[in-house]
């Protein structure tokens, strides 16, 4: 070979090549990756948050690498959701990082309203509010929204230090209070644990189990077997397409259907007539009675209720009642839910005790998938408690409150009762907002303090509700605060310190939950999960009576209950009917004082019926600037970013309205404009209007979309009622 | 080899599009905002069709999850121009972001509608904290290119890696992507079709599973199961 | 050398080269400006993604694709079309085959030009030839046109090099440099003459089944899928016979504005426009005949994805533009293609211009609407409306085109001088002597005698 200038380049770069690889697999190459994949596995870290998306706080694994957050999975050792988890899980990454979030405290500048604020420093702040509950401590309130556990003790304890009897509440669900209804009927004061995982017929009445009812994530696993659920409800939605058999009776009628079906129960001997004989009250006509002979349920529902007028009471044909009571009577455990979040219309107490009245005639208190109670975990009590007051709009007309802090709540948007609102807030000396986004209530205060995104702050949470499991949830912050925000439990304890209350001397938040949780260590019950395989053997010896200590010190328990953040005690679920039942009985005769109560106004009339429901993405109330979710309001809602009037195809026919218009709905209440998308999923004498948008103010991308149903509802006092009549028209474009 | 597939149960299914949500953040699908969403160009890789049949009150539906079908003959990959789709390692349709020149064809080829394309530079336009939370494991795509569902391959990949270093047969890793992980009614079930012992094998060969447009011929590996009989 | 140019025979042919025309320069401003304003669109896409335009999903192919079927189908006007002339000696070829054949050149770059458009990255189109694949039919594509491409262009010039030597008698300067080095030492001696006759009929052969396998394979784009309405056998020959079709409408547009323009009359004779409209109506027969069998086979065989596609051209989004199309392609095209009295000039004239709307509406809804359209009940539907960027970009194709045939007639004479010559002198003989040849009944009679 010729030894040209190219020849002797080309051998040279082989040859180097040729040895440059040979060094690479020689030396150390495997040991090289293997490295490099241990330190990629090792990358991943794992925090345990608790999820803030709605009222199930579902427990949240964050992954980080190099401490960015970069993602979120489910916890499998969480009770409720067990390693699912759900869109707002998910998007609380992004949540996070909203640009819109409020940051650093504000002062109003401008008149109320005008939305014109100045940065201040926290302490100009505090002092201001300090100096106002100086004042006049016993006019101090606390308004709040959604939330459980430790922060909702140390609001109790925060007012009754101060004196001030006013602890207000505004929301549609109250997972840790029991209904009116269990109150009237069972004289509960803890709320009771529905056994969906034990029934075999669950018969919901309008209870969206499967987007915003209680733990969504926890009634579909348990709901996804061989339950056969029957969900009564209007609307055709996701959780009445799961159902076995669904009817929708028109709106405000549940609690005549429920008394047609004790109709049939009754008529056919499908009931418990042991439980009824021994437990309740009221079923037969009362005969010790000396004077008018008191009518008994029985007698009642025999005589009103047959299902001829039920049908033409509710729209639901008598065949159908009969299928519904057939399955419900079955004899397999059933189990009826008078929990519908915005309650059941004008006659809403008359409703959930009706449909309560079903469970009796199952006897389904204290049966497995019946009812069953759980017990509080036995946390360190902070002080006696405060009932909160569930009507907080009468409670401030009445004028008594000159300074309100406003915690997780924006009535100013969520309520009916929006100029009732207005005028009562705008009697406040001062309104001081927690809120992270400047909502519409917000923008009406005198003070913004913002508090911390979920993820950066101490959070726990009780959950009573899910039967077999009597849960306490804690978590540590696993971010970094954004800005200079404060979590406004810190803010409170700090007030509290300003104000010399010595029952809420704690030197900060996290030392409050410490002493609580110590409760937990010394109750010598419970457990903290620490792995799947661990649990089930533990789970056998609880079940066989044996407790035995995880931890040796409280400092070890603390330290375990920070990382797995679950304490849970399988063993505290009270099936015994006395505990069910505390006043002795299962009590029918409100229910008959109620059933003699007038129809407000007429059932149903020809008009058109607004029907407001929540969106699975929006159902934490505080969704509407997460573009995410926003973006995944398709399926059978609507459209990305929009929340559209849905119509059936029938009435918008008659209207010359075709998906994609604009209508106007006009109700005796007010108006709006949206576009509408047709549906069959809506009866033709029906409208619905998704609720978690239509904001005025709520950040960039959540203000000025989409609609407020509220704007149309009619106003039943504390209730929230969720429908209206309306009138529809289409809006010509131009 | 592993042949990796899907069954969904839609009779579990409830339509709670958390599976697409989980899909979305594990694979680092931005949202494209609202005018591109109204244009129809929204990225889910898993997407939820409504299937309503009847007239109200008699109606039925179904909330269907499809992913990218993961077809065993793929009709996108018959079409691409320069390989950058192609049947990957356990039968995973494959998408190279870096070859792909964007020509669209696997998109207009495919029955199943389930490629994507990035029409502006969605993930890049997002601020620069919400890039920081993206995923590490899972590239974001630049604009012009097509990207679809992978069965989060990247997780099968550090389950070979897992494999490896606990000195077990990678071939024999086993691994579930983030819908699965996800999914509350569980209803979706994930593993290896080819293995006669997995859940997802022995009910992809049950009498109430079918696949979406069998009749193409395109193969997919993903199953659904239809409603029970002894439901009415 | 250096004799005027307006004392030859067809002078009028080589006036629009040496002389400047008055229109020249306004003209080139205003396609300059159309194509700029083009490029700044393409800029703005390229910089920002395929965004601005109007596609989306599922209807991620639109108006680019739609162009390109379109170009290229008007590509056939040239170059195929002149060389079935040419091998069936037709004699009233002559003053066509050059204007045709540049169409071809100039709307084939276009055509192509449309799909580098289309690309998402159009810088890593070399992909394209590092990792290509053979057995995506974007690559016969790319194959087939290229292979068009060069040979429509060797087929323009092959003919033109006898041109070049009579320009370069008259030309100078750059122009004189320009047609000495294209000439390729043309003396018309009898032995260049014949290898000239010999490489143009090797030519006209090679060049149809290339052409027919140009659109055969740009529908092949289309029914290689599965999709509803394109997955069908009668593609390829439907796209070839619309892509005939819808070139020589073009090329009856383009003659009509040349001979108007450079005062072609003599050489672009009404009996030129009679014989095109003929053939126009053949084309738009076939194309009617492939139309009806194409929707009759989809609507009979009532395969529910299909159904839904083809009840959107009848009654659905898409109505308007099919019937649009059947009206612009047949209904009126046919009373004025069928009449002597209207298949004048101005009569066919009016007919391809019809029929130009018609072919590029045909190209858009059977793209759109499959596309909006997906297979299965449970996808969504989609919309398309192209963007103005789309809209600038096509302006900008034809501003192009405009702008080429410009560049293009003031540097060649748009009629073959040589041809033309060779008709005034031998054409009669020629034909005297072929006739002559199969005069019939003429052997039996020798025979007999």
């Amino acid at each position: 070979m010729k030894l040209s200038r190219r020849n002797f380049m080309l051998t040279t770069a082989t040859g180097l090549g040729a040895w440059g690889l040979q060094a690479c697999r020689g030396r150390g190459g495997a040991e090289a990756i293997k490295a490099v994949e241990q330190w990629k596995n090792q990358l991943k870290q794992t925090r345990f948050a608790l999820c803030d998306g709605c009222a199930a706080r579902c427990g949240l694994n964050c992954e980080f690498v190099d401490d960015r957050l970069v993602g979120i999975r489910g916890a499998a050792l969480h009770p409720v959701n067990q390693g699912a988890i759900c869109p707002k899980g998910l998007d609380l990454k992004h949540q996070r990082l909203d640009e819109d979030r409020l940051r650093v405290p504000l002062r109003r500048k401008g008149p109320r309203g005008s939305g014109e604020f100045e940065e201040v420093s926290w302490e100009s702040a505090l002092t201001q509010v300090t100096l106002a509950i100086q004042s006049s401590p016993q006019a101090t309130s606390l308004l709040g929204g959604q939330y459980r556990g430790s922060t909702d003790d140390l609001f109790q304890t925060f007012l009754q230090a101060l004196g001030s009897p006013h602890y207000l509440r505004l929301r549609c669900l109250q997972p840790e209070l029991p209904g009116e209804h269990l109150r009237r009927m069972q004289g509960l004061d803890s709320p009771v644990a529905y056994d969906l995982a034990g029934a075999k017929v669950v018969l919901s009445f309008g209870c969206n189990l499967f987007e915003g009812w209680q733990s969504p994530l926890y009634q579909a696993r348990v709901l996804a077997g061989d339950t056969d659920l029957i969900q009564i409800d209007p609307r055709y939605s996701l959780t009445a397409s799961k159902a076995r058999v669904w009817a929708a009776p028109h709106p405000g009628t549940d609690g005549i259907l429920a008394l047609g079906l004790a109709n049939i129960l009754l008529r056919e001997g499908l009931y418990d007539a042991g439980f009824a004989h021994r437990w309740i009250k009221g079923f037969e006509a009362d005969q010790t009675d000396r004077g008018p002979v008191q009518k008994g349920f029985k007698n009642l529902v025999l005589q009103g209720y047959g299902p001829e007028r039920v049908e033409a009471l509710t729209g639901i044909p008598a065949r159908r009642l009969y299928q519904i009571a057939h399955l419900f009577g079955g004899g397999g455990p059933s189990v009826a839910l008078a929990e519908r979040g915005p309650g059941y219309g004008q006659r809403d107490a008359y409703s959930k005790m009706a449909i309560h009245s079903l469970n009796a005639l199952v006897g389904s208190p204290g049966r497995v998938g019946g009812m069953t109670l759980q017990a509080r975990p036995p946390l360190t009590p902070l002080g006696p408690a405060l009932r909160a007051d569930n009507d907080p709009l009468s409670a401030l007309e009445a004028g008594e409150i000159k300074t309100l802090l406003l915690y997780r709540s924006n009535p100013l948007y969520s309520s009916a009762a929006r100029t009732r609102w207005a005028a009562a807030l705008d009697k406040l000396d001062l309104l001081v907002s927690f809120a992270t986004q400047m909502d519409e209530t917000s923008r009406q205060a005198d003070l913004i303090l913002p508090d911390l995104h979920s993820l950066e702050r101490w959070q726990d949470d009780v959950t009573l509700h899910q039967a077999g499991v009597s849960l306490y949830s804690l978590s540590s912050p696993v971010v970094e605060p954004w800005g200079r925000g404060r979590a406004s439990e810190e803010v409170v304890l700090e007030l509290a310190r300003r104000l010399n209350l010595h029952s809420l001397a704690f030197p900060d938040y996290p030392s409050l939950l410490r002493l609580r949780a110590e409760g937990l260590f010394q109750a010598r019950r419970g457990r903290i999960p620490q792995a799947r395989e661990d649990s089930e053997i533990q789970q056998l010896l609880m079940k066989q009576g044996y407790w035995q200590a995880q931890y040796d010190d409280f400092a070890s328990f603390w330290t375990a209950l920070q990382a797995q953040g679950v304490w849970l005690d399988e063993q505290a679920s009270y099936r015994g009917r006395a505990h069910l039942m505390p006043q002795g009985n299962f009590d029918l005769r409100p229910l008959l004082q109620e059933a003699k109560q007038p129809w407000v106004a007429p059932l149903h009339r020809g008009g058109l019926l607004l029907v407001s429901f929540k969106p699975f993405a929006l159902s934490g109330g505080r969704n509407a600037n997460q573009s995410r979710l926003l973006e995944s309001l398709a399926g059978p809602f609507g459209t990305a970013w929009e929340g559209p009037i849905l119509l059936n195809p029938t009435t918008a026919k008659a209207r010359d309205l075709r998906t994609g218009d604009l209508a106007r709905l006009v109700s005796s209440r007010g108006e709006l404009v949206g576009p509408v998308k047709l549906t069959e999923a809506v009866g033709p004498a029906l409208i619905f209007l998704p609720f978690g948008l239509g904001h005025e103010f709520f950040g960039k991308r959540g203000s000025g979309r989409g609609v407020n149903p509220n704007h149309l509802l009619a106003d039943f006092g504390p209730n929230l009622v969720g429908h209206s009549y309306v009138e529809l028209s289409k809006v010509e474009a131009g | 080899m592993s042949r990796w597939g899907m069954v969904i149960d839609l009779e579990k299914c409830n339509g709670c599009e958390a599976c697409a949500a989980a899909c979305q953040a594990e694979c680092n699908q931005p949202p494209v905002g609202e005018s591109e969403a109204r244009m129809g160009r929204k990225i889910s890789w898993l997407k939820i069709s409504e299937e309503l049949t009847g007239k109200f009150p008699d109606l039925h539906r179904r909330m269907i999850p499809q992913p990218c079908m993961q077809c065993d003959d793929p009709p996108c990959v018959r079409v691409c121009p320069v390989h950058a789709t192609y049947l990957g390692e356990g039968g995973i349709v494959a998408q190279i972001y870096q070859r792909c020149i964007g020509c669209r064809f696997c998109m207009a080829a495919c029955p199943y509608t389930v490629k994507y394309f990035n029409w502006y530079n969605y993930a890049g336009g997002l601020p620069a904290a919400e890039q920081e939370a993206m995923n590490p494991e899972v590239s974001p795509r630049p604009r012009g290119v097509v990207e679809k569902c992978t069965f989060c391959h990247h997780r099968l990949l550090l389950a070979k890696d897992q494999a490896r270093l606990q000195g077990n047969d990678p071939a024999r890793a086993v691994y579930h992507p983030a819908c699965e992980e996800a999914c509350p009614a569980k209803a979706i079930y994930f593993g290896d079709l080819d293995d006669s012992t997995t859940e997802v094998a022995r009910l992809a060969q049950s009498h109430r599973a079918s696949r979406l447009m069998e009749d193409l011929g395109t193969n997919p590996k993903v199953y659904y199961l239809a409603r029970k009989e002894n439901h009415g | 050398m250096d004799r005027d140019f307006r004392h030859e025979a067809d002078a009028v042919l080589m006036r629009p080269i040496f002389e400047r025309p008055k229109y020249f320069y306004p003209l080139l401003g205003f396609l300059l400006s159309v194509i700029a304003w083009a490029a700044y669109c393409y800029y703005l896409q390229f910089n920002l993604g395929l965004g601005v335009t109007g596609m989306n999903q599922p209807v991620s192919w639109g108006f680019y694709v739609t162009n390109f079927v379109f170009f290229i189908g008007i590509s056939h006007a040239g170059t195929l079309i002149s060389a079935i002339l040419r091998m069936t000696q037709a004699e009233w070829r002559r003053p066509i085959t050059r204007i045709a054949e540049m169409i071809t050149v100039a709307v084939l770059g276009i055509g192509g030009m449309n799909v580098l458009l289309d690309l998402g990255r159009i810088d890593r189109v070399a992909n394209v030839f590092m990792y290509g694949r053979y057995q995506s039919p974007l690559l016969w594509d790319a194959t087939s046109i290229t292979a068009y491409m060069t040979a429509s262009a060797l087929y323009l010039f092959i003919p033109l090099i006898p041109d070049i030597a009579i320009l370069r008698q008259h030309a100078t300067g750059w122009r004189g440099g320009l047609y000495g080095v294209l000439s390729l030492g043309w003396r018309g001696t009898e032995r260049q003459q014949k290898i000239l006759n010999r490489c143009i009929g090797f030519m006209a052969v090679l060049v149809i089944p290339i052409a027919i396998s140009v659109h055969t394979v740009v529908a092949f784009v289309f029914s290689m899928t599965l999709q509803p309405m394109w997955h069908s056998t009668i593609f390829g020959p439907y796209f070839v016979a619309g892509a005939i079709f819808s070139g020589l409408a073009g090329l009856i547009i383009v003659m009509a504005v040349l001979r108007w323009v450079f005062h072609l009359q003599d050489y672009l004779q009404p009996i030129h426009f009679n014989y095109l409209g003929l053939l126009l109506l053949v084309m738009s027969l076939f194309w009617f005949y492939f139309t009806c069998a194409e929707y009759l086979t989809a609507y009979f065989g009532n395969e529910p994805g299909e159904m839904r596609v083809f009840w959107s051209k009848m009654t659905g989004e898409y109505a308007g533009y099919f019937w649009l199309m059947v009206m612009c392609n047949f209904v009126l095209p046919l009373p004025l293609l069928v009449w002597r009295r209207f298949r004048q000039v101005t009569g066919t004239v009016i007919a391809s211009l019809l029929i130009s709307v018609g072919m590029w509406l045909e190209r858009y809804i059977i793209i759109v609407p499959s596309m909006a359209n997906p297979r299965g009940d449970l996808l969504e539907k989609g919309h398309y409306t192209a963007s103005y960027v789309e809209w600038s970009l096509m302006a900008g194709c034809f501003a192009l085109f405009v702008l080429i045939y410009l560049l293009f007639s003031r540097l060649f004479p748009l009629v073959s001088i040589w041809e033309a010559r060779e008709g005034r002198e031998k054409t009669l003989e020629i034909v005297a002597a072929r006739v002559e040849r199969y005069k019939l009944g003429e052997g039996r009679l020798k025979e007999e005698q």
